[in-house]
Formats: C-alpha cells, structure tokens, sequence
C-alpha cells in the first residue's frame, strides 16, 4: 500500500495504454498506483448475452454526443461505447491487432492539405515504431507474428473470402488476430465460441485484465485502486504536477501525491480530465496551453452490411471478427475520399442486428431477414477519419455527473468524405455478397464509437498538439498521456496494437530518461 | 439478471421515450379513454404488425406490450389513441387499414420508441432467436470448435 503523501507514478486508466504501462513500470523495479474508475470483475463474471453483458461491463455514465454525426441523433447520452471496469475496453475489444500502415503515419505529406481538416504528420515514423510494434505482437500473442499459427478459417470468414476473390481483391487474411489459437502464456486456445465482445469467458484473447494486470500485481509493485474515479489533476507553482485527486467507492474523495502522472482514460475521458484540472497557470485546461486538448477526435468512419445468403452460414459460430479483407486500406483518392478503409467479417448477434441494421426497419420483409439468421453473412467497414479541430471534447456547459463535475460534450460534424467513404464500401460489400448468390442486403451505421482518439495528439511542434512522441506534454514535463489520445491520425486499422506499441515505447523512454 | 436486462434496455430507448413523452398530444379526445387492456391489445398487435413471426408465441407480444405499458403509460395511451380511428381501436381494424395507419404514424416519436422496445425484446429473447437458428450462449456446450464453426461447406476453402 502506498502512502497516499509518497509522490508516487499514477496511471489513470487500466486498459491497453493504461495496463500495458503498469506491467512495464512494475517489471521495472517502479512502484506504481493504478486507478481505475471502473469495479474488478472476473471472466466467471461475464454474460455470453449481449445486453447483460452490456449492462455489466460499459460506461454507462452519461455524456453528451452534440452535432450532426449518428450519435448526437441515435445515441445522445452515449456517444462512445467503451468499458468502464477494470482491463477496460479490452474486455469488450474483438481482438484484431492490425499495425497502422507507413503513409498512414504522415497523411498531410501523403493526402495533401485537406479543406476542413485538421491533418498533421505525426512525429514518429513507422519504422520508429516497428520495434515495438513486434513486442506488442509477441506480448498480446499476435496470430501470424511470432510462430503463433493463424486460427481455422470460420464460417463467416469462408463467405467474406471466397466473395473476396471473386471481387478480384487479393489481400484477405484472418491472421493477425490477438486470440490464442494455442495455449500461450497460461491462456488456452480460442474455442470459437462467439461472444468476444462480451469479454472473453476463457480468456483466449488478451486483455489486460487477463495479462498485463496479474503480471504487475505479481512484482509487488502495483497498487491497484479500483473503483475509484479520478476527478482532478493538481500542479505545483513551477507548473508541474504533485496530485490527483479521486473519489472512492463509499464516495471518499483521496489526494494521492504524484510525482508523474499518467491519463490512459480513453480519448474521452483523458480529454475530459486534462480539460477539468484547469487552474490560473492552465486557465483552458492542464497542458492545454495551445487549445489541441480535446480537439481532433476521431473515431473510425463505420458501417456495415448483411446479406441473406442461399445456404446457411451460421456467423455467429466461432470469432466475431474472424477475418479481413485489406486491398481497401490503401490511400487511392479515384474513389473520392483521401485513406482508405477495411472489410472485415463481423457474426454479430439477432439483437445487435436489429438495432444496428435498418434502426426502421419493420413488417414482413424485415421480419423475414431476421428469421433467415443462420443465412446471413456480414462486415462491417472501418475506415480512416479525418481529423477536424472542431471535432472535439469540450466540458458539458448543461450536464454534470454524478460528481458535480460537468460531463464530456463530445461534437462531431464528419467531413463530407465520409459519405463517399460509406458509399464506395456498400457498393463493394453489397457485390461481394451478390457474387455468391446473396439474395438481399441491408446496411446499417453504428452509432456509438468504440474507437476513440486524437483528443491528446502528439506532435513535433508544441503549438500543433499536446504531448511529444513519447506522450509526454509539451508543457507539463512529468504528465504523460498514455492511450488512443495520442494519436495524429485514425489510419484504417483498429487502434489497440498500435496504442499498445507506443505505450511499451513510452515505459522504455521513462525508464531510460525520466524516472 | 431478468431485472439487468430491462434496465439496460430502458436506457436505450431512453432518449426516444423522453422524446415520445414530450411529443404526447395532450388534445382531448372526444372518445372514451382507452383502458388499460385496449391498450394492451392495441401495442400486441402493434408488435405482431412490425416484426411478424409465426414461430412467434401471441404471449411474447403481449408480454412486450405490457412491458412497455408499465414503463410508459402516457406514450402507450398517446400512441394507442393515435393508432385508432373513432371507428374503432387499431386491433379491430382490418389489416390493410392497420398497415396504412403505422405508416401514416411511423416516423411519430411514439411508435419509434415502441418499435425499439419491440424490436430488442423479440430478437434478445433466446426462445424467439432459436428458431432462428441462433444458439446463444455457448461455454457451457465447449464452444463450437466440435459444432459446426467452420461447417460451411457450398464454398471453396480458403487457401
């Protein structure tokens, strides 16, 4: 137990960023306090039912989704679906570990100047981040990486794949993938039983909780605090931070004396943090000084489409995303919209597919595709979204939580490459699916974001973001930021491998020049 | 775990209740007020009308209906009355007539929240879904590595 008066490394935050970072500071000899908002609940725990398990595991406090994006319409309190428990959003996270691609770390050199963008290249190239990259494979046990063989082909992915040929595409693949195919590293193979986004229940796929946590608990070295929800940040006269300030489970609020601090809260709540320890030094928020803190969210631009299929497909066997097809991920600007998007096969459930797909859908026909559900194969699309400086996390100036404190605002107006992005991916999955025999198709826009980044953006020059390629603040020397925030770009790979790979980069800087 | 789910279920269709609430007509109606049981039958066949199933028990949609009625009286009475013609209550109409009626009242901030609700009670209940072919939750069956994950058989194998 540390003594809340010892200056200690506080990581905000227990999920990729925060988890990973804890591992490797304790493994190190460091001790360090970890505080997660969230309660500690155990895979015996979890519910293979989307809506308990949805219930159990999200952050269902309220926030404010504002502007003219489908959650500020279909999900106004919720604009993010992330979990708030210890291990955090990898509990729910389907478990594709794709690398970002090289151009995908410079998009202002690669994409030019965009009108009502934000872009910036980032200040590391991806030859930098290689090295850790190949870590973060070997830690998270990376299907394809490694010597660890890919899974068996499902039945889902067997659609995707052979519809994929016949499209002409030639990059399909479902390795890659951070679920164990063998036992590795005490956890069993994947057993396809579905449900992955529901935590897994044998934990096969890596998430902190699972790994990072019980190595960290084992050093010694970790004192972990869960439940107990960071409210603010403190600083001392010379600008640097000594405190944050939390509020346990019995509603105790705690100063713990820091003498490094790390915010891994998810791009919202990082943003909503920094934006909230405001004081006469950082009158717009701690180590806001030029204005990026909270600005340039992104999430990934998302859809999806299912078809019914003539023969039965059973998608909801095995890996939820089993696999993808990556010949849409390159930069091509013929098609109207600057990066590019993947395909990847997704077996969601009979509800996630009523509220997802066709949200007024109704009668006979709808009714009927749903009781064609072992005939139906689907994907859903994530692709790149531009950065835009007034998409961003603000306090809300209405709503306060449960805390008194005002509740994230988050305000997106996507650029209008968007919709291009959206088209171009229904006409290729829509004739994917025909290719084989589909006999009708129906698209659908997920609302709620599960990626979300940018809102702490590294940067080579102070006024263009927030922290340094180390994800430490430009102004602020011993506060880090440690999760998705960081990010200058979205690419078109989900984020957690990448999020992983810059945070073990982040402990080796610690360890070799700050602590 | 029964009270888990509808709670969870509530705080969806929250926005759209609050909206359907605040959109209640409050214009006096000159019929009757609906009873509690019209109200009933009129929200079961509402739910039978959007997501017709014949493998479907009539309970389910009552039991949704009734689901609904508990958490939002008001809206349910708006949107029964709004449903209905002074002829006669929207269950006693003949199909065709039903149909022109949801139509004409499907984008009311009523019957959206109803068909959410509807739409999530039916298509999360396992007892609907299975007849599906969907298999719920499978640990306990040792996943399905031994049943049937990779069963497809009318495509090439990937290679």
């Amino acid at each position: 137990m540390i003594e809340l008066t010892e200056p200690s490394i506080v990581i905000i935050g227990s999920g990729a960023g925060g988890g990973t970072l804890a591992r490797a500071l304790c493994e190190a000899g460091k001790h360090v306090v970890l505080l997660e908002a969230g309660p500690r609940i155990e895979a015996g725990e979890w519910h293979q039912d989307d809506l308990k398990a949805y219930g159990q595991l999200s952050w269902l406090d309220p926030r404010e989704a504002t502007g003219t994006y489908a959650a500020a319409q279909f999900t106004p309190n919720m604009p993010a679906w992330i979990v708030k428990a210890l291990g955090g959003s990898t509990l729910h996270w389907n478990g594709l570990a794709y690398r970002m691609q090289p151009h995908e770390f410079a998009p202002l050199t690669h994409y030019g100047p965009i009108d009502g963008a934000s872009l910036m290249d980032w200040p590391i190239t991806y030859d930098e981040i290689a090295p850790y990259y190949d870590r973060a494979e070997a830690l998270m046990g990376v299907t394809g990486t490694h010597g660890i063989a890919p899974h068996p082909a499902t039945n889902n992915y067997k659609v995707l794949h052979a519809g994929g040929q016949r499209m002409g595409y030639q990059n399909i693949s479902n390795a890659h993938i951070a679920i164990n195919s063998d036992m590795r590293d005490d956890r069993p193979g994947c057993i396809q039983m579905g449900f992955c986004n529901q935590g897994c229940k044998i934990n096969a796929k890596w998430s902190t909780l699972a790994s990072e946590i019980p190595k960290a608990e084992a050093t010694g070295k970790l004192d972990l605090r869960s439940e107990c929800m960071a409210l603010s940040i403190e600083h001392d006269t010379n600008g640097l931070v000594n405190a944050v300030i939390y509020r346990d489970k019995n509603g105790r609020e705690t100063r713990q004396n820091a003498a490094y601090v790390c915010v891994a809260g998810n791009a919202i709540e990082t943003a909503r943090l920094l934006l909230q320890s405001s004081s006469a030094t950082f009158p717009d928020g701690l180590a806001n000084t030029h204005g990026h803190v909270g600005r340039h969210y992104m999430r990934h631009i998302g859809a999806m489409l299912y078809a019914r299929m003539p023969k039965p497909v059973n998608m909801h066997r095995g890996i939820v995303t089993p696999g993808t097809i990556f010949d849409e991920a390159r930069h091509d600007s013929s098609r109207g919209f600057a990066g590019g998007y993947l395909m990847e096969a997704a077996g969601i459930s009979p509800v996630s597919l009523a509220m997802l797909i066709n949200p007024t859908g109704w009668g006979a026909d709808y009714a009927s595709f749903m009781e064609h559900y072992d005939h139906l194969a689907g994907m859903l699309m994530v692709g790149e979204e531009l950065p835009r400086a007034d998409n961003r996390v603000t306090l809300s100036p209405d709503l306060k939580d449960a805390h008194g404190f005002p509740v994230a605002r988050v305000h997106v107006d996507e650029h209008p490459q968007s919709d291009a992005m959206r088209e171009h991916f229904f006409a290729q999955a829509k004739a994917l699916y025909a290719s084989l025999g589909a006999l009708e198709s129906h698209t659908g826009i997920p609302a709620s974001a599960t990626h979300n980044l940018g809102t702490a953006r590294m940067s080579e020059e102070p006024q263009d973001g927030v922290t340094n390629s180390f994800g430490q603040c430009h102004d602020v020397s011993n506060l880090f930021v440690s999760d998705g925030s960081l990010f200058a770009s979205s690419g078109a790979e989900n984020p957690t491998l990448t999020i992983v790979a810059l945070v073990l980069r982040q402990a080796d800087y610690l360890l070799r020049e700050v602590l | 775990m029964q009270t888990i789910d509808r709670r969870t279920l509530m705080k969806f269709a929250a926005a759209a209740l609050a909206t359907a609430v605040a959109a209640c007509d409050s214009r006096q109606n000159t019929s009757a007020p609906l009873t509690d049981k019209a109200i009933e039958l009129i929200l079961a066949q509402l739910a039978t009308d959007l997501f017709p199933h014949k493998s479907v028990a009539t309970e389910k949609y009552q039991s949704l209906a009734r689901l609904f009625q508990s958490r939002a009286g008001e809206v349910s009475h708006s949107l029964s009355k709004k449903l209905s013609t002074p002829g006669g209550s929207f269950n006693q109409l003949t199909q065709a007539e039903r149909m022109e009626r949801i139509h004409q009242q499907f984008f009311s901030p009523e019957l959206l929240a109803f068909r959410f609700h509807a739409a999530v009670s039916l298509y999360s209940d396992l007892d609907v879904t299975q007849a599906f072919g969907y298999q719920g939750p499978s640990l306990d069956d040792g996943g399905y590595i031994d049943r049937g994950f990779n069963d497809l058989d009318w495509l090439p194998e990937p290679s």
